[in-house]
């Protein structure tokens, strides 16, 4: 296994080591001494060189000492002839002394260089000497002859100073030999050293090198498997890349498991990875391993989808398909067995309460519990089912009804339980239907039918014990009131419900000031349904805001549509809007209101919404809502006023803007006394709350006169016109 | 690599031994007192210098001209101070250029002339040599003739920058003859 940068010590190849620094030091001072030495010698040859020339060499000195001694003999013999004087035996024996004086090359005199007889026999000569310049001429020879055997003596001893210093001057020889010998004896240790020291740090470098060498060597062999390695991963990736593709496409396309994993197999063989590279094996494993955790993740997937589709999550139990496919199965069981069988629909009572106020876990353990003692009470032969948020659907079997039903109160009996409830006791109730498959049940559908109608009877407000048997005839009305329901949600949905608009007239100048948004059915196959025939439905289905919200929706755009093109500079004709008291309930109606006008692009006077008086009183926080838009320009009406709960001693401290007199004050031919003094002090009021007074329902020209009189200045009704769509309204005003 | 270490450390001390090996002793050598003159240790007596009428130069060119001691003194116009190289000894000579006696002479430079000593020494050369060493003939030694045991009563003497001050050849003593010697 190659190791990997990172983890193998780093070689210093350019560092020398300590060693080999203390070696190349010794080295380098060994290489100094040996110049130095160099140097010394062959100074120490140029002061010899020197002194042979600057100084008297102790040869050449002594040669003299002898040349003069015989000298000064020669002149002694000279005397004694008779050649020469006294005075010139002293002068050759001065310059004797002169050369005895001269301190040579060794340092000595040439003096220190004789031999000791010779020192000790010179005084003598020099005794002679004197003598001679009182010995007469006639007895030189006479004086010489008596002392010839010391002359003679002294002439052996000068001749005997060339063997001392012959003697001297090997010594001098030898010295300088062995001072040499010495010189280069330390020379060549020095380069013994040298050479030994250079050997050894050239064998040491070299080892050092030849180490490098080869771990280089092998690093970058390492380095190119390293690379080959890596290359043929980038292969083995990519088109493990396209393997991956293509399998996970296979998992996509639902391929069976089975064909997928024999894909796999034969693909990884096919990849030809060499068994020596594991690494490149576990990849394509690792890669094949990832694709068939999806391939499982996707089984799992399926499983769960499967058992979903069959069973309910929360409670494990089956759910309505199954449950109908088990009625759908024993009903036709039944028919030929000739059992009785029920189906019994159970819903938990307040169960959105107890979701919404303790939570959707405590929720889901009220579920569970029912589930749990549903499921005990099971005996065989029989289903059970969560049907849906809080419903649990069980299919009964008995040898004849009375079985069945009783059966149904046994377990209705049992679903009447005290429970603890995230801390809390709490008192678990079901409200229960029942039906049975009687010979006027023609098959399965129509018995889960009734059974269905059962519960929604069961859930009607009233006190009930045990469960509700579904029965047709007793039923019906009940029946045509939840069909209702299920049609005007429909109708919702479908988009039937329309608006039609009923114009508001200036009673002064006769043109349209502007209009009340009124909601039509345009029910199919029944034609136009007018709001007191469906808006209880609306109400029973719930839906009474959704419809608010698109009738205030469709009237914006009719106005942006139609209205907006009766815009003077002095009249802005507006849209008026019913607000019910289930609209004004909802915290959104303000927001709600005020994005449509931005929408729509109509300005807030544009808007008047009308509200009850009795909505207005009871609702504080519709109050809020209304006192917002009214801040935002929009107009409130009251609507209906004076129909039964009126209060004008209130009206003072309610935002609104107009107030509308319900038809109930406006006969259809004339106005009697009391209605004209009525609706006059109604009108003295407005006038001192700044309200715009307008009266509906005005039938006749007679009305609206004495209406006119009385100062009402804006009527609607149909002697102007009725409700209508919103492009005959924009025909009508075209006219007026 | 300790190997190699302890290689260095006997390397180092073999280093370190070279200059033990490289001493060298001198032995003593014993004297006797020799007899002396006044002006040298070995000069055994005194001998009179010439007197200044005595001739003690005779130098021969074109012409020859004999020197008394006298002469050569009033001649004496230079001063050396010098190492005197045989007895080692700083001395202060006073004497003349040998080129001053050559033009006496009517020697040139060209010619080869031959000094001879008391005890006849020769030294020749060519007097353009000698010139250009300005040799001086001295006559006296730290102010006082020079004695007979000293190389007097005149020697050739060079200043200590002359090239022929390490010539010792060239040193004359007790001259007593200068002489063209070109045939």
């Amino acid at each position: 296994m190659s190791r990997s940068p990172e983890t193998e010590p780093a070689l210093n190849l350019a560092r020398p080591k300590l060693g080999q620094w203390v070696m190349a030091g010794v080295l380098i001072l060994s290489i100094g001494l040996l110049v130095f030495s160099s140097v010394n010698a062959w100074q120490a040859r140029a002061t010899e060189r020197k002194q042979i020339m600057s100084e008297e060499s102790d040869a050449g000195a002594q040669i003299f000492v002898q040349r003069e001694s015989f000298n000064t003999l020669l002149s002694i013999q000279d005397w004694a002839l008779g050649v020469v004087q006294a005075r010139d035996v002293q002068i050759s024996r001065a310059l004797l002394g002169q050369r005895l004086t001269v301190i040579t090359s060794s340092g000595l005199t040439t003096w220190d260089q004789t031999t000791r007889t010779y020192q000790v026999e010179l005084p003598k000569l020099d005794k002679l000497i004197r003598q001679l310049s009182n010995v007469s001429d006639t007895k030189r020879d006479a004086f010489i002859n008596s002392r010839r055997v010391f002359l003679d003596h002294f002439r052996t001893l000068v001749i005997k100073l060339n063997i001392r210093f012959q003697q001297l001057s090997r010594q001098q020889v030898l010295q300088v030999s062995e001072a040499r010998a010495q010189s280069e004896l330390q020379q060549s240790i020095l380069l013994a050293v040298i050479l030994i020291l250079g050997l050894g740090l050239s064998v040491w470098l070299s080892r050092d090198i030849r180490r490098a060498y080869v771990i280089t060597r092998t690093r970058l062999s390492e380095e190119r498997n390293r690379l080959e390695a890596t290359r043929r991963r980038l292969v083995l990736m990519r088109q493990l890349e396209s393997l991956s593709r293509q399998w996970l496409e296979l998992i996509s396309a639902a391929t069976p498991s089975a064909q997928i994993k024999a894909r796999v197999a034969e693909d990884l063989a096919a990849l030809e990875v060499d068994s020596e590279h594991i690494e490149d094996s576990e990849l394509a494993q690792s890669r094949a391993n990832e694709v068939l955790a999806v391939l499982e993740s996707r089984d799992q997937n399926e499983r769960a989808l499967e058992y979903q589709k069959d069973f309910d999550s929360v409670t494990g139990l089956p759910n309505r398909s199954t449950f109908t496919k088990a009625i759908d199965a024993q009903f036709e069981s039944a028919k030929s067995s000739g059992l009785s069988l029920g189906v019994l629909i159970l819903d938990i009572d307040r169960f959105r309460d107890v979701n919404s106020s303790l939570g959707y876990a405590a929720g889901d353990d009220v579920l569970n519990l029912v589930a749990s003692r549903l499921s005990k009470a099971m005996l065989h032969g029989e289903s059970l089912a969560r049907l849906s948020a809080d419903e649990f659907g069980v299919l009964l079997q008995g040898e004849d009804e009375k079985q069945v039903l009783n059966r149904a109160t046994q377990i209705a009996n049992q679903l009447s339980f005290t429970t603890e409830l995230a801390g809390q006791e709490a008192r678990i109730s079901v409200c229960a239907g029942l039906s049975l498959n009687g010979s006027d049940v023609a098959n399965a559908a129509e018995l889960s039918r009734s059974a269905a109608m059962a519960i929604y009877l069961a859930k009607a407000p009233g006190d009930r014990e045990g469960f509700v048997l579904y029965d047709p005839n007793r039923h019906q009305s009940m029946m045509n009131v939840w069909h209702e329901e299920i049609a005007v949600r429909n109708a919702l949905r479908s988009g039937e419900f329309k608006v039609y608009y009923q114009p508001v007239v200036d009673l002064q100048t006769g043109q349209a000031v502007g209009a009340e948004a009124l909601v039509r059915w345009e029910r199919p196959g029944v034609g136009l349904v007018m709001p007191g025939n469906f808006l209880s439905s609306v109400q029973r289905a719930g839906v009474t805001v959704e419809l608010g919200w698109q009738i205030i929706e469709e009237s914006l755009m009719a106005w942006s549509s139609t209205l907006s093109g009766f815009v003077t500079k002095d009249l802005v004709p507006y849209v008026s809007v019913n607000l019910d008291l289930v609209q004004l309930q909802d915290p959104n109606l303000a927001n709600f209101v005020i994005s449509a006008l931005q929408r729509n692009k109509v300005p807030a006077a544009a808007l008047v919404l009308e509200v009850t008086e009795h909505a207005m009183v009871n609702q504080p926080n519709a109050l809020e809502q209304l006192r917002v838009l009214r801040e935002q320009g929009i107009r409130i009406a009251l609507d209906d006023f004076g129909s039964g709960y009126s209060n004008l001693g209130q009206a003072h401290q309610l935002p609104l803007d107009l107030l509308k007199i319900d038809r109930s004050f406006l006969p259809d031919a004339a106005l009697s006394d009391r209605s004209a003094s009525l609706i006059s002090d109604i009108k003295q009021i407005a006038d001192s709350l700044g309200l715009t007074v307008v009266a509906e329902g005005v039938e006749t020209q007679e009305v609206a006169d004495s209406l006119a009189a009385l100062g009402v200045k804006c009527v609607q009704g149909f002697l102007f016109s009725k409700a209508v769509p919103a492009e005959q309204l924009g025909e009508w005003m075209a006219v007026r | 690599m300790r190997t190699t270490n302890r290689l260095i450390v006997v390397a180092l001390g073999a280093a370190m031994l070279l200059p033990a090996l490289s001493g060298c002793a001198t032995q003593p050598v014993a004297t006797i007192t020799p007899s002396a003159s006044p002006t040298n240790p070995y000069g055994g007596f005194k001998v009179d210098n010439p007197k200044d009428t005595d001739v003690v130069l005779t130098v021969s060119g074109k012409k020859t001209v004999e020197y008394t001691m006298g002469e050569l003194k009033a001649m004496a116009d230079q001063k050396i101070s010098i190492l005197e190289p045989f007895v080692k000894k700083r001395q202060d000579f006073g004497g003349v250029f040998l080129k001053a006696l050559f033009e006496q002479s009517g020697i040139s430079p060209s010619d080869k002339v031959d000094t001879v000593a008391l005890n006849e020494y020769e030294f020749a050369d060519t007097a353009a040599n000698l010139e250009a060493a300005d040799a001086i003939l001295a006559v006296s030694r730290d102010g006082q003739p020079i004695a007979m045991d000293a190389g007097g009563p005149i020697r050739l003497v060079f200043a200590t920058n002359s090239k022929y001050f390490t010539y010792l050849d060239a040193w004359n003593w007790s001259l007593r003859t200068i002489k063209v010697v070109n045939k």
